[in-house]
């Protein structure tokens, strides 16, 4: 009996040993490798406002969702930051209903895509994208940071699309304590904000929103959003009210300013010396719609000090300098000077440091007064109670820039 | 317990290892729906195939065959122990032997193949109920010789249930239980062969259960039976048999685990609501999904005795009657299902909704009429709703209809209504050690499917209208269900939807001879039919007004089938046997249609050409000992099913439509290994040992099609479905059982078991595994694993135990009594079964979470008959 049991167990056990478990089919996917993994700067290159490009090959587009369709001020659409931070993309679904967002990071198949730069927002952007066919979600919860800017800094038009904040801002007057948008009158809003210069970039709120209802806040401070901008005007589109922090003092916490607004170089007990060639000194005057302050040494081996009156920064927490300039021609660069022990007179009187790490208008023998903001400049190490700014102009008889200058303000950051 | 341990994880190993092995007598096993595939155009839930609604006992409970479904009751007069397992302990856990679907098998009774010629599915609920004269079952599991019909790879059981084969005497049974039903009384008296050639048998039953286990679930069924046989002499018999068996069931439905979790149950059921009945004040229990069948069944035989040694047997049956299933509808309105999926608090959570979502589980979680409005169909509230609604008919628009309200929900009957007749002939001769047999058979089906307007709940009339095609064409006629009664107002339990009749016409001559030799029995068979299949339109519709009437063109099957196989006798207590067969048979005939309910049209292969039959092949090698106390058999099967036609109907969020979904050319293959050991010690101790391996999957990249179902756009075809290897879903495919009994002197016995169940699948969506489902993502991706990963539920052991003890007095009257346990430790988080929805988002694949349905807890059946 043993033996006629021991045959067929090992014929069995040969069975079970001849046969193996298989694997379950694997459904084929696009094979990303033999695709090109394409950044916001390459679209940029590959496409612009008058150059649609269509994708007909493998290539994709991979980043994190920096603002979606929760708050309602988005609608059937996406920005996307890129996954090498060269800057945004915006995605325009058919439908609502993505299920992206912020912070999920996704890829997007171009293929039979266009790509281009509208050219009313100045935005990269793809239109009439599917998600559910050729979008994939793969990961999520990344924390996009947004880009911190000012008004005056310039950065801003750089970054359309993106995410940013800009800081010391308020909104403007008539625009403080109102609703966002109207969604019973079904009315988008439109409201300013502004920085201590008068620099304003527009918030525009869908009527859609579901924040709409919600008061714009009467501070001073920061606000985040998506920088966008509408035939040349700077916009903002912000995400949620929530990351507003504006309930600092409602005015501009500034030391001094100076605007030249009022077409007086002396206001505000400002002086200028005069070192070498007399005839050469700040005057104002208006170009376009800018009124400022601007000097010539054109033939002329000048000098002039345009010096500001007594600051008390004694008590400065963090005190900064910011101005901007436009230049044209070539010649020497604008010097900015800081002191704290002069009174008056030459500015020889006193001691003298200068300021750096600011941008200027480029003056050079193609520029043409490009406005360009300087600062914030940091004052720490100059918390005095008699503190002078002065901007040293100077001119050889064969190399002058004409300078103009404009929105000088000491404050706190 | 060690045992058992190292038991399990020798099936580790071997899991490892892979497939293969062996068989013999078997039982019949599955407990599937009969497929009443009523496609439910606004469910996404797979169909009713694999949709078993109430899952019904075995076990211990093996009598509870209540829905279509359980057949473990016929397995009783099986020897063989691993089909007692399949049947008895692992029914429960739905297990199918070798993983075969119900049509591998053929069901006889007295000969007469009562397979629905449909769908290949076997009609439990036809005899529900009348055990008494059901239980005397001949079963084969697997292939193997029958004498009585040409039969494949699932074997065949055949139940005789004439009048002459019962005993003299009276049965009086009455059980309780708490599964299904409460309480059931079964009474049959049979006069046995009478002196003077006569014999009368009758039977009846009733069982009765109200939210037994799973709220909302109900069972009325009763059952009654006549055999009369007159034996006019030695060589005649006329033997006429009939029974019905009337059913009403109130079913349970699959959930989300959301909802199972959020309504704190694993029972669950969001099948019913609390509607207030009239008195205003009192809530009533009301499922929404109630099953009814009424078929009854004649037959009438004649039993030849030509000689001693030859038989010819000749029946002629006709079964008839409806079989239906509610369903709620709505037109216009918020779906009243308590658990569409965007009533979970989870589709809120995923548009990051948190309020919302709050609310919602608030509501669901709340334990008073908010959270049953919440949890369950609110009626009073789609009550409401219609009488409302005072809507004009369209063709008067802007008029105020002040006199009628138009229903914006009903209840609908999805009805079944068959004619089923046919002709059998057996003959049986031997001569010497050759035993012949042959057959030849008729059938005529008709199968008429339509609506019937159950209830208006409130409303004054329902249009009879495709909402789905409302908007579809600027002509009115479009959306028309009976373009000769356009804009019909349907009254209650009027006919209105579909109406179409499918119709087999099949003929089928078989033979087979056997013959023994000294050490070697052989035998081999063969079968040739031709089932001639069309089906008949019986209203024009407005979306398609030409092919939606009338005759389709008529299918002919020309189907063949061959076995063979052998037993070699090692010695007189040890064998070896090896069976095969090939056969073709038609697909399921509602698979034939791109949109049986409204157009003749026919599925064609991508290359045009209308479907194939199907094709089976099969083997299987066996190693038997018998010794007195010792009883062990070894099975090695091998069983490819190739060819199918795999079809459901479901909303696609791709297409943004109700979809037709047809794969062709679906291939599965089966295999496994069977053990089954029994040896008792002592006379009085028996202990047992069952180990089951299966591999049961999808062998093949199907070709898949999709047609909008409410016009004639095909959105695709030529799809490949990358299903190759994954497994078939629904049934644990490795299962291992230890049984122990001990037998006293004085009739009295108790035994308990222990089962482990392994490798049970979801059964996979094929849309999810096809190249369009996944092209936005890469493999590495999370997303891609978790649209393309078959899921497989965790592994689970049961332990049951049963008792009995039988009184005999005065040598005539016996007094049984018998008490079985089921989950003893009433484990109550054992799922059992699921499948991913059909409708599906591939951006968020738990959107449509799978379904699934929970095993019982303990539950036990009390049974006391008395015999005289």
């Amino acid at each position: 009996m043993k033996k006629l049991i021991l045959i067929p167990t090992v014929f069995f056990t040969t069975l079970v040993f001849t046969n193996c478990k298989k694997t379950a089919d694997l459904t084929p996917t696009r094979n990303l490798a033999d695709g090109t993994n394409q950044s916001v700067t390459q679209l940029k290159a590959i496409a612009s406002s008058t150059n649609t490009h269509r994708f007909t090959t493998e290539n994709y587009v991979t980043g994190v969702v920096i603002a979606d369709e929760l708050s309602g001020n988005f609608y059937k659409e996406v920005y996307v930051r890129d996954a090498a931070n060269t800057g945004a993309i915006h995605f325009k679904f058919l439908t609502t209903g993505s299920n992206l967002f912020i912070g999920d990071s996704v890829r997007l198949n171009l293929k039979n895509y266009d790509v281009n730069i509208d050219p009313t927002t100045q935005i990269l952007e793809i239109d009439s994208v599917s998600f559910d066919k050729n979008i994939a979600k793969f990961a999520s919860g990344a924390n996009p940071q947004p880009i911190a800017l000012t008004l005056a800094d310039g950065k801003y038009a750089a970054n359309y699309g993106d995410l940013v904040t800009i800081n010391r801002v308020s909104f403007a007057s008539g625009f403080t304590g109102v609703q966002f948008s109207d969604p019973i009158k079904q009315i988008s809003g439109n409201d300013n904000i502004q920085d201590c210069f008068g620099n304003t970039v527009i918030v525009r709120t869908s009527n859609y929103a579901l924040f709409g209802q919600q008061l714009t806040p009467t501070g001073f401070g920061s606000i985040t959003g998506i920088a966008t901008s509408y035939n040349g005007a700077a916009q903002m589109a912000i995400r949620t009210p929530n990351e507003l922090y504006m309930n600092g003092p409602s005015t501009c916490n500034t030391y001094i300013t100076k605007n030249f607004n009022d077409n007086l170089i002396a206001s505000g007990n400002w002086t200028q010396v005069s070192v070498s060639a007399p005839s050469v000194i700040w005057k104002t005057g208006t170009f376009g719609s800018v009124t400022s302050a601007t000097i010539s040494g054109f033939g002329q081996n000048a000098e002039n000090w345009l010096i500001s009156p007594s600051i008390n920064l004694s008590a400065a927490l963090n005190p900064i300098l910011a101005f901007r300039t436009a230049a044209k021609y070539a010649g020497l660069v604008l010097e900015v000077w800081i002191s704290s022990n002069y009174t008056s007179g030459l500015p020889s009187t006193g001691t003298w440091t200068q300021l750096s790490g600011f941008a200027l208008s480029p003056n050079n023998a193609t520029s043409s007064y490009v406005w360009t903001a300087s600062g914030p400049v940091s004052l720490n190490a100059f918390k005095n109670a008699n503190t002078h700014i002065a901007f040293r102009y100077t001119s050889t008889t064969t190399s002058a820039s004409n300078w103009e200058l404009d929105d000088i303000i000491v404050g706190e950051n | 317990m060690k045992g058992l341990l190292i038991a399990n994880k020798n099936l580790n190993m071997i899991k490892k290892l892979s497939c293969g092995i062996l068989l013999l007598v078997g039982g019949n096993l599955m407990s599937q729906t009969d497929s009443s595939a009523v496609n439910d155009s606004q469910s996404d839930t797979a169909n009713t195939k694999f949709n078993v609604p109430i899952f019904s006992t075995s076990g211990a409970d093996a009598d509870s065959d209540t829905d279509n479904q359980d057949a473990s009751g016929l397995l009783q007069s099986s020897k063989d122990v691993f089909s007692q397992f399949a049947s008895f302990q692992f029914g429960v856990a739905r297990y199918r032997m070798r993983g075969y679907a119900q049509e591998n098998q053929l069901v006889l009774i007295n000969g007469i193949n009562v397979n629905n010629l449909e769908t290949g599915t076997s009609s439990w609920s036809s005899w529900g109920g009348l055990n008494d004269v059901t239980r005397f079952t001949e079963t084969r599991f697997g292939n193997g010789a029958s004498r009585l019909a040409f039969t494949g790879a699932g074997g065949y059981t055949n139940i005789d249930s004439k009048a002459g084969s019962f005993r003299k005497g009276t049965r009086i049974s009455y059980a309780h239980a708490n599964r299904i039903f409460s309480d059931r009384v079964m009474v049959t008296h049979s006069t046995g062969q009478m002196a003077n050639g006569w014999a009368l048998t009758l039977s009846a039953s009733t069982r009765q259960g109200n939210q037994v286990y799973i709220p909302g679930t109900y069972i009325n069924a009763n059952s009654f039976y006549a055999a009369i046989d007159k034996r006019w002499n030695d060589r005649h018999t006329t033997s006429l048999v009939a029974f019905v068996a009337p059913s009403e069931v109130g079913r349970a439905a699959s959930e989300q685990l959301e909802a199972y979790q959020l309504a704190g149950t694993n029972y669950y059921n969001s099948a019913w609501g609390y509607q207030t009945a009239a008195d205003g004040k009192t809530r009533q229990v009301r499922n929404a999904s109630v099953s009814k069948t009424t078929r009854p069944m004649v037959i009438l035989s004649h039993v030849f005795n030509v000689n001693t040694n030859t038989k010819l047997t000749t029946s002629a049956f006709y079964n008839w009657g409806k079989s239906s299933i509610s369903s709620l509808n709505w037109n216009n309105s918020p779906n009243p299902r308590p658990d569409y999926y965007r009533y979970l608090p989870s589709y809120r959570y995923n548009q990051m909704e948190f309020d919302e979502g709050d609310a919602l589980t608030a509501l669901w979680k709340d334990k008073g009429v908010d959270g049953d409005n919440t949890r369950q169909i609110n009626w009073d509230r789609l009550i409401a709703m219609n009488r409302a609604n005072i809507y004009s008919l369209p063709s008067t628009a802007g008029t105020i209809n002040t006199t009628e309200t138009r229903s914006r929900y009903i209840l609908e009957d999805r009805v079944e209504d068959l004619k089923n007749g046919g002709l059998n002939i057996i003959y049986n001769t031997r001569i010497d050690k050759l035993f012949l047999s042959g057959g030849l058979n008729v059938n005529i089906y008709k199968n008429n499917r339509y609506k019937v307007l159950n209830d208006l709940l409130g409303g004054d009339f329902w249009l009879d209208y495709d909402q789905f095609a409302s908007n579809l064409g600027v002509d009115g006629t479009y959306q028309q269900n009976d373009l000769s009664n356009p804009d019909r107002k349907v009254r209650q339990g009027e006919k209105y939807g579909y109406n179409y009749t499918t119709n087999v016409n099949r003929n089928e001559v078989w033979g087979q001879a056997e013959y023994n030799f000294s050490k070697l029995d052989v035998y081999a068979g063969l079968t040739l039919s031709n089932s001639q299949i069309y089906r008949t339109g019986n209203l024009a519709n407005g979306k398609f007004p030409t092919t939606s009437k009338g005759n389709s063109e008529k299918l002919n099957f020309f189907n063949y089938g061959l076995k063979a196989g052998a037993t070699y006798k090692l010695d007189g207590r040890n064998f070896i046997t090896a069976n095969g067969a090939f056969l073709t048979r038609p697909p399921e005939v509602n698979n034939l249609f791109i949109s049986p309910r409204s157009r003749n049209d026919l599925v064609k292969t991508a290359s045009g050409a209308n479907v194939g039959s199907e094709n089976v092949l099969s083997y299987e090698i066996s190693y038997l000992a018998k010794y007195p106390t010792f009883k062990a058999r070894a099975t090695y099967y091998n069983t490819t099913i190739s060819n199918q036609v795999w079809y459901r109907t479901f909303w696609s969020d791709e297409f943004n439509n109700n979809v037709n979904y047809i794969m062709t050319g679906v291939n599965q293959q089966h295999q496994g290994v069977e053990i089954g050991l029994e040896k008792t010690l002592l006379t009085a101790h028996t202990l047992q040992g069952v180990f089951g391996y299966g591999n049961f999957y999808y062998s093949n990249r199907p070709t898949a099609q999709a047609w909008q179902d409410n016009n004639s756009t095909q959105l695709f075809t030529d799809r490949t479905v990358y299903l190759k290897n994954y497994r078939i879903g629904g049934t644990p495919q490795t299962v291992t059982g230890f049984g122990y009994k001990y037998t006293g002197k004085q009739f009295w016995s108790v035994g308990a078991t222990y089962n482990y169940f392994s490798q049970t699948f979801i059964e996979p969506n094929p849309d999810r595994r096809t190249a369009e489902a996944v092209q936005q993502y890469a493999t590495t991706d999370p997303m891609y694993k978790q649209i393309v990963t078959q899921q497989q539920l965790p592994n689970y052991f049961l332990i049951n135990a049963n008792a009995t003890k039988s009184f005999r007095f005065k040598g005539k009257y016996n007094l049984n009594f018998n008490l079985s346990v089921n989950n003893i430790l009433n484990n109550k988080n054992i799922r059992n079964w699921g499948f991913e929805q059909m409708r599906w988002n591939n951006n968020n694949v738990d959107k449509f979470a799978n379904k699934y349905q929970y095993m019982p807890g303990t539950t036990y059946m009390a049974m006391v008959n008395f015999t005289f």
